[in-house]
Formats: C-alpha cells, sequence, structure tokens
C-alpha cells in the first residue's frame, strides 16, 4: 500500500510480469542445460578426437553465447525490473529474506560470463583441460545459479520449510529449504536439458552439418534428452505432493488453470512423442521443420507451466505473506478497518487532493492513523440499500476528531436529501464517488483483473448482478472464491466500489431470454 | 509524500556500512565497463573513421573488445541494483513505477545495442570500415538514450518531493500510467554530463592500458618474424572472414598487390617501432582526451555541488526551471547558515584526483613518467577519482532523501549466516575468476 499502483490498460501489468517471464525462461533454461552439454560434448570429442564433432561444438557455442549471454542476460534483468514494477511489495519482501541469496547467484553470473567467454573464444589456444575445465565450470555455475533463483521463486509458493517454518523463524535457510524447493529444482533441472537438446536438433538441422555428424549429434541428444524427461517426472510428482492445499484445490476447481494444464500435458506428450518418433528411432530424418515443431511444443509446454505457477499461487504473490493485491496478509485487517483508501500512501494522497473540493474532508495521517483506525472502528458503519443511510467513516481521521462531530467522506443519499441540523455532513458528488470506485478498484482489484475489457476483465463477469449483490460479494470476496485476496476495505468502500462496478458493468446481452419469474417457482 | 516510519520498515539485513560498501564498491566495478561503451564506443568510431592509422587500431581494437565489456558492464551493475532494493527499496521503487515504461525502455534500448555491438565487432573483424561504424553508431545512440533514463531515474530517485506533481500529471485514478518523466529537470542532464566526463577519463586509462599492456602482449613481443608463406590464405592471423573476401577478389582478378602484401603481413607488420609509435600515439590522445574530461567531469560537478545543491541557485536557479521544488534546508545551529548538503571535504578531495590524473598524463607526454609505471599511476588516479565519485554520489543521495527516509537509522536485522556465506562464495568466485583469466592471459603470452 505505500508504492504507486502500475496501471497496464487492458492487460494489467502482472501480464508483464508474464511475457517477459516465458521470453526469459526459454532462454535461461538453456543457458543451462546448454552449458552441461557443452561441457559434455566437448570433453567427449576431445576423448574421441573426432575434430569434426569439436568444430560443431564451437560453432554451437557462438550460437549459445549470442543467445544466453545477451538476450538471456537483458530479460533477466528485465524479469527483475518488470516485478519491482507490478509487485513491488512482493519484491521488497523477497529481497529483504533473500538479499544474500540473490548475491550469491550474482557470483555464479560473473563466474558464468568469464568461464563462457574463456571457454568460447579460446576454444582452440587454452590447453585442452584448461579448456574442458572451464566449460565444466560454466556448466557448475549456471545450474547453481537456478538452484539458487528456484529457492527464492518456489518459496512463493509454498513458505513451509522443509525443517522448520520461516514463519516461526524468520530464518534464510528456512525460507530456502523451503518444501517446493527440491521438486522444482528436479523440474527446471529436467526441462532444462530437454530444452536445450531441442536446440541443439535446431541449431544443427539449420545448418549445413554433414549427414553423419548431424546423425551424431542428434544420438549423443537422446541421453540428456531422456534424463531430463525423468528429471521432469518426478519432479512433477513431487511438487504436486507438496503443493499447499490451496494450490491443489485449485487445480481442480479454476477452468482456466484446466485449460492450461491440458496444454501442459498435451504439448509435453507430443515432445516425447516427437523425440520417440525423431531423434529415437530415425535420428537422420530429423530436419530443421520437425525441430521447430519440437521447438513450438516446447513453448507452449513452458509457456503454460508458468501460467500454471503464477495461478495456483492466488489469493497470495508470496504464499501467506501477500496477497495478490500487494497488501501484506498480516495488516489486511487493520486495512479494512482504517479503510483501503485511507491505509495506502498513494490512495491516501488522492483524498488529500479531494480537499481542494471538498474542504470540510478530513484524512488520516502517518500520524494519527492509529486514532483514526480507533475512531473508525468504534463508530458503526451501518450499510444500507443504496441510496439509503448514511455511509460513515473513510475519512474522521486526526486526534481531534474524536471530540468533533463526525464528518464523514461521502454522503451516500442522492443528490437534493438535506439534513438539517447536521450541517457537518460533506455531499461527495456521484461523479467523485464513482472516480473513488475506480481508484478503490485498480489498487484493490487491477492486479489480477482489467475493468471493462482485457485479462478478466471484471465488469462482464457481474453482468445481471445488482448493486446490493455486488457490494454483498465484495464484502465476502474470498468466501465464495477463496483463491481472492479478502476484502480490505470498509462497508462504504465496498459500496463506492460497486457504484463503479455498475457503471461499467455491460448490460445483459439482447439474445439471452427465458427471465425466470419467481412465480413460475415451485 | 509523508515520511517514512522508519520502524515500520523490516529492517537492514546487514549493517548499514556492509551496504554501502558493496553498493560503492558494485557501482565503481559496473561504472568502468559503463564508462567505456559510453564514451568508448564514439571516439572509437570518429577514430575509425578520420583517424590515422594509430587511431583506427585503438578504434578497431576496443570495438572487437566491447561485447565482452558490455556484457561485463551489465552483470557487474546488478550488485548496486541489487543493494539499492535493499535498502533504499522505498525510493526505489515509486520513482521507477512513476517512470516505468521509460524504465523498462532501458532494456529495449540495450538489447539491440548489444547485438549491433556484436555486429560491429564482427565487421571490425572482416575489416570494414564503414559499416562498423553504422552500427557502432546505432549502438551508441541507443546507449546514450539509456544512459539518459539511468540518470532520469536515479534524479527522481533522490526527489521525493517532486513525486507527488509527476503522480498527479500521469495517473488515472490515482494508478501510475508509468509515464510520468523529469526531463524538465535540469538535474538529469548536469549528471549525466558529469557522468561522460568520468567516462573520458576512464577511456584515457582504458587507451594507456590498451597500448602498454594488452597490446604489446598480444603482438607477443618485438622482432618477431613472420613465418614463411607466400600466400596470405595461409596466414593464420588474418580473420577467416577477410581471407574469404580477398579470396573472391582473388578469383575475380581483382585484388590489388597492395591489398594481397597487406593481407600476407597482416598481424605481422608491426615491429616494435610500430608497437611504439602506438604507444607514443596514445600517450599523445591520451593527454587531448583527458582534458575533455577533467574540464567536463569536475566543471560539472562543481556546478552540481556548489550551484545547485548548495547555492543559491538551488532553490531560485536550477530547480525553479524543473518541476522539482527544493526542500528548504535545515539550519545548522552553529552557523546559523543553511546545512550543507556536500560535506566540505568531499569536493577537494574528489577534483585533486581528477587533477592528479590530468597532471600524470601530462608528465607522461613529456616523457617525465614512462612506460607501464605510468599506466599504473593513471590507473590509481583513475581509481582514487572514481572511489570518490562513488563516496560523494552515495552520501549526496542519503542526504538528499534524508527528510523522506532516514537511512542510517533504519534498524539492523542481521542475517549473518547468509551474509558470511556470501562472502565465502565472493571469495572462492574471485579465486576461481582470477585461475580463469591467468589462463587466458598466459596462452595470449604464449
Amino acid at each position: 500500500m505505500s508504492y504507486p499502483w502500475w496501471y497496464v490498460p487492458s492487460l494489467t501489468s502482472p501480464m508483464v510480469i508474464a511475457i517477459v517471464a516465458i521470453v526469459h525462461v526459454l532462454v535461461s533454461q538453456y543457458a543451462v542445460g546448454g552449458g552441461f552439454l557443452l561441457a559434455r560434448e566437448n570433453r567427449f570429442a576431445l576423448k574421441t578426437g573426432d575434430s569434426e564433432y569439436r568444430k560443431y561444438w564451437k560453432s554451437h557455442a557462438k550460437f549459445f553465447i549470442l543467445l544466453t549471454v545477451v538476450f538471456g542476460a537483458i530479460t533477466g534483468v528485465g524479469i527483475w525490473w518488470t516485478i519491482g514494477l507490478a509487485s513491488p511489495l512482493a519484491t521488497e519482501e523477497l529481497i529483504r529474506i533473500f538479499v544474500f541469496g540473490w548475491a550469491i547467484e550474482w557470483v555464479f553470473f560473473i563466474l558464468e560470463l568469464v568461464a563462457a567467454f574463456g571457454f568460447y573464444y579460446f576454444w582452440d589456444r587454452l590447453p585442452k583441460n584448461t579448456h574442458a575445465a572451464m566449460g565444466w565450470i560454466y556448466a557448475a555455475a549456471a545450474w547453481i545459479s537456478l538452484v539458487l533463483i528456484t529457492g527464492i521463486t518456489s518459496f512463493m509458493l509454498n513458505s513451509r520449510g522443509l525443517f522448520g517454518d520461516w514463519e516461526a523463524t524468520g530464518g534464510f535457510w528456512y525460507a530456502f529449504f523451503n518444501r517446493q524447493f527440491i521438486p522444482q529444482t528436479l523440474l527446471r533441472t529436467g526441462i532444462s536439458l530437454l530444452l536445450a537438446t531441442i536446440y541443439v536438433y535446431m541449431h544443427i538441422t539449420w545448418g549445413s552439418a554433414r549427414d553423419t555428424l548431424r546423425e551424431k549429434t542428434i544420438r549423443r541428444m537422446l541421453a540428456p534428452s531422456i534424463a531430463g524427461v525423468v528429471l521432469m517426472v518426478v519432479g512433477v510428482v513431487g511438487w504436486l505432493v507438496f503443493l499447499p492445499k490451496s494450490a491443489l484445490m485449485m487445480l481442480e476447481r479454476a477452468a482456466v488453470i484446466n485449460v492450461f494444464l491440458g496444454i501442459f500435458a498435451a504439448s509435453s506428450a507430443a515432445i516425447l512423442l516427437l523425440i520417440f518418433l525423431g531423434p529415437m528411432r530415425a535420428p537422420q530424418k530429423v530436419s530443421f521443420t520437425s525441430a521447430l515443431a519440437l521447438f513450438f511444443l516446447a513453448i507452449a509446454a513452458i509457456g503454460s507451466s508458468e501460467f500454471i505457477r503464477e495461478g495456483i499461487r492466488k489469493p497470495y504473490v508470496i504464499d501467506q505473506i501477500v496477497y495478490g493485491n500487494q497488501v501484506m496478509v498480516a495488516q489486511s485487517g487493520s486495512i479494512s478497518r482504517s479503510g483501503f483508501l485511507n491505509s495506502g500512501v498513494w490512495t491516501g494522497q488522492y483524498l488529500k487532493d479531494l480537499q481542494d473540493k471538498y474542504p470540510r474532508l478530513r484524512i488520516y495521517t502517518p500520524a494519527n492513523i492509529l486514532a483514526g483506525s480507533r475512531s473508525a472502528s468504534s463508530t458503526p458503519a451501518p450499510l444500507g440499500p443504496a441510496g439509503g443511510n448514511r455511509m460513515n467513516a473513510v475519512s474522521v481521521a486526526d486526534p481531534s476528531a474524536h471530540a468533533m462531530p463526525s464528518v464523514a467522506l461521502l454522503d451516500l443519499p442522492e443528490e437534493g436529501s438535506q439534513r438539517p441540523g447536521n450541517e457537518d455532513w460533506l455531499r461527495i458528488n456521484a461523479e467523485d464517488q464513482l472516480a473513488l470506485g475506480r481508484v478503490i478498484f485498480l489498487h484493490h482489484c487491477n492486479d489480477c483483473h482489467a475493468a471493462e475489457h482485457g485479462y478478466s476483465a471484471a465488469a462482464p463477469q457481474l453482468t445481471g448482478k445488482t448493486e446490493e449483490e455486488i457490494v454483498s460479494f465484495l464484502k465476502h470476496l474470498n468466501r465464495p472464491g477463496y483463491f481472492m485476496p479478502p476484502w480490505c476495505g470498509n462497508d462504504t468502500e465496498a459500496v463506492l466500489l460497486a457504484r463503479y462496478l455498475m457503471s461499467i458493468r455491460p448490460e445483459m446481452p439482447s439474445n439471452i431470454t427465458g427471465k425466470i419469474d419467481e412465480a413460475d417457482l415451485p | 509524500m509523508p515520511s517514512v516510519d522508519i520502524y515500520s520498515l523490516n529492517g537492514l539485513p546487514a549493517p548499514y556500512w556492509f551496504i554501502q560498501l558493496f553498493k560503492v564498491l558494485g557501482f565503481i566495478l559496473h561504472s568502468i565497463p559503463m564508462h567505456l561503451w559510453l564514451a568508448g564506443l564514439p571516439i572509437a568510431i570518429i577514430l575509425l573513421l578520420i583517424g590515422g592509422v594509430n587511431g583506427q587500431m585503438f578504434a578497431r581494437r576496443l570495438l572487437k573488445q566491447m561485447p565482452v565489456i558490455m556484457a561485463l558492464g551489465i552483470n557487474l551493475g546488478i550488485v548496486p541494483l541489487l543493494f539499492v532494493q535493499t535498502a533504499y527499496y522505498k525510493v526505489f521503487y515509486p520513482s521507477t513505477i512513476l517512470m516505468a515504461w521509460h524504465w523498462l525502455g532501458i532494456l529495449a534500448l540495450v538489447l539491440p545495442a548489444y547485438y549491433l555491438l556484436y555486429l560491429t565487432s564482427a565487421l571490425v573483424d572482416a575489416g570494414r570500415k564503414w559499416l562498423p561504424a553504422l552500427s557502432g553508431c546505432g549502438a551508441s545512440l541507443l546507449l546514450v538514450a539509456a544512459g539518459l533514463i539511468f540518470a532520469s531515474a536515479w534524479t527522481l530517485m533522490a526527489s521525493p518531493e517532486s513525486w507527488t506533481e509527476l503522480w498527479r500529471a500521469k495517473s488515472i485514478a490515482g494508478a501510475a500510467t508509468g509515464l510520468g518523466s523529469n526531463w524538465a529537470d535540469p538535474v538529469v542532464y548536469l549528471r549525466f554530463v558529469s557522468i561522460c566526463g568520468l567516462a573520458l577519463l576512464t577511456v584515457t586509462f582504458w587507451l594507456l592500458f590498451d597500448s602498454h599492456f594488452l597490446f604489446v602482449e598480444k603482438r607477443g613481443g618485438a622482432g618477431k618474424a613472420r613465418p614463411d608463406f607466400s600466400d596470405f590464405m595461409e596466414n593464420p592471423r588474418l580473420p577467416k572472414s577477410r581471407k574469404k573476401e580477398l579470396r573472391r577478389l582473388r578469383d575475380a582478378g581483382k585484388l590489388s598487390e597492395e591489398e594481397e602484401l597487406e593481407a600476407l603481413e597482416y598481424g605481422y607488420d608491426e615491429e616494435t617501432e610500430e608497437g611504439d609509435a602506438y604507444q607514443h600515439w596514445a600517450l599523445r590522445f591520451a593527454s587531448v582526451l583527458v582534458w575533455f574530461g577533467v574540464c567536463i567531469s569536475l566543471g560539472s560537478l562543481w556546478f552540481y555541488y556548489y550551484k545547485v545543491l548548495d547555492g543559491p541557485e538551488s532553490v531560485t536557479g536550477v530547480h525553479e526551471a524543473s518541476m522539482t521544488t527544493a526542500p528548504a534546508a535545515p539550519i545548522d545551529p552553529t552557523t546559523g547558515e543553511p546545512e550543507r548538503i556536500v560535506p566540505v571535504w568531499i569536493p577537494p578531495i574528489t577534483f585533486a584526483g581528477g587533477a592528479l590524473f590530468a597532471l600524470t598524463v601530462i608528465l607522461g607526454n613529456f616523457g617525465k613518467i614512462q612506460g607501464k609505471f605510468l599506466v599504473v599511476l593513471v590507473g590509481l588516479c583513475e581509481a582514487v577519482t572514481l572511489t570518490f565519485f562513488a563516496i560523494t554520489r552515495q552520501i549526496i543521495q542519503n542526504e538528499q532523501i534524508k527528510n523522506y527516509l532516514d537511512i542510517r537509522a533504519i534498524p539492523v536485522q542481521m542475517q549473518l549466516s547468509p551474509l558470511l556465506v556470501f562472502l565465502l562464495v565472493f571469495l572462492f568466485g574471485a579465486a576461481l575468476i582470477y585461475w580463469m583469466i591467468y589462463a587466458m592471459v598466459k596462452t595470449v603470452k604464449r
């Protein structure tokens, strides 16, 4: 609540993370698996004295460096920056918990870089053993960096530790060795190996390598492919076993997750089938087109798995620590009591700016927020039907408010209603009420929902509902769907948001007929 | 914006000094390659096009080194950014979110620039001139634009008082569109110009280092005779792509004698005398570059320290022209004057480092100091200048945001065991990197 919300129309800002992440993973996983293949095949070529085979791997190393060192590095920074923009609170928490994990990973990045350049630029110049050693240093450093980042990302899905809970201890190691750590490490290692072999299929079939060299290379990739598949299967099983209960239920419940699960399973099966038919049974027939088909299937598998990974974490960004809408789990109750708008630095600033128009509006300041929340919670906030009773309490805030007549942020009774004898009441016009509702929507809901159009747009999902129904739905946000964060506003804010949603909600489509008349019911 | 209550924060995972140390150290390490692509790249392009033999030699060498320099620069930038996010997150995230699309734009600029550098390097390797100049020019423009956005982000981060206005101007229903920018703030350009000045000093150092250490080593010593071959295709030092091109010309009967001779001698044509000539040229060129570097960097820093931060212009001049509003400086109770943002002792040391830098190069040009000893001295001056600049920059940053977020006062929640593991891994990694570089250097020497 202390950071501005980054509004990305239609797409929503977290989807920017997803796009960058999928692109990055396609290259970074190759950087790990490819490093292992380069070291292994270089050693094999040296051992067998096959200079042609070694020459091919030099050309592959060039392709590898151009892709991983440049594109992989920049998109890696891209993920880091994008999560900071779209999920600043979660990023802040992750960095606080894992700063030295990231610092250690950086050391391995530098090792990777020096080893990769030494390995490629000094290919025929270094003594053979030294050259081979550099290849293995690269492979080890790349895999360790995978292990380190997996310790961090797996914590986001399951914050329970293998040896004790981070929540109770607060220790780095408890967070790092979480229950998802080993399964996800195996899974990602497996994906890296399999993906790297697909890159090799593409590379060798694209160039003008002789048939024997092509066949030999493709045959040599079989063992890493199979090892990758085995690791993936073990990893997926472990991943399922150690999923938090909420995530397990989500696998069954959310239709979109089911679709992506289907895509993941189908594309993985197709990859296995193609590998069986091509590299395993007829390596001489593997063409660039079939390799490209494998690559597109890999994109489908990785893209869907990344989506599943993000989707099943809901309502959290970090399991049991940060909700998707950038609210700390531990603070959601107090935010709700203080008022959602008041509790955020920037939403609070929005209220402050409203003071220009409504000079009598009072708002919280950090110094009196406690007093404000006490005041707010001690004053009942009756919620009536729309246009009904006075709504209390977004504002009443400074310490002196206890002794002063209550001044509300908004007065829900419609235009023209007069309250003789209670001149302290303040009227916020309908336009500003909608604007406030939109502020609440963007800061509370836009993490997962576009407004009218776009990714998981909220408005079309509310067609046919009345304002009362929407208010009731909002106030119990995580009951019908536990994958939603709890409502973090007060009753007034629920009405404001409901009114905004009503204003953008599309009408019932004209072709929908057959209205149920209550009289027809038995 | 109301100031941040530091007791509401989670606490620093390491002591204040440790975070500052690694942030400053990381920035210094990142600065060297960053300076080389910022100032070295345009200089190399100009020299490639209009330079003499030695100028072109330097240009080709630097352009070929550039992809590795770039890779190192990006990776070395991770550490300062990591520690910014560890301690300064309350200023880092809001400022970058307000200008989110610009911030992400850096990556959109750097990615093609990086590939253009590889292309430039390959074209230089192929013996081309105009094409690498063109692609290098494209890379340089992209990197300058990225540098300006960085300067803009760092300026915005250090001026929380300007955020509210920016947010009001570029938000929809209180949510930032990410289209904000502070291009109207002259401090952005001042910051960028000072970095460019320092970058010229780093290029000066690199020129001397390359000519006195890397160049000589690569030639394999003086007087090495060319092996006996009569066909340039047998010359192992001639790049393959060039061989291909020349063979094509020969087959077409268009290869001139001069070109053939040049190809035969390629890589062996420079004996000690030519090596010396390159070093002399490097020294002369360095003594010109250093003046530009010292004047631009120290001039802009002087203006920033004394006119913008601690001068009358801080309120009425520079800041007035911008969207920022300089906060009222607190009064020093001992002097009754506004407190200085820049500690008194910092600017003279920074300026002394720069002046010493210039003096050393000039003495070298007059032959008073010579050879590798001169380069070591220049290297020390470069280290002193960069270190003090990085420290100054850090102190000023802390001072500027102090009223909003007092970093020094944030309590520490020490993560001792991960910190120790990091230090051990750091030492181990440094040893392994040393071994790899040693193996490569030994190979080059051999």
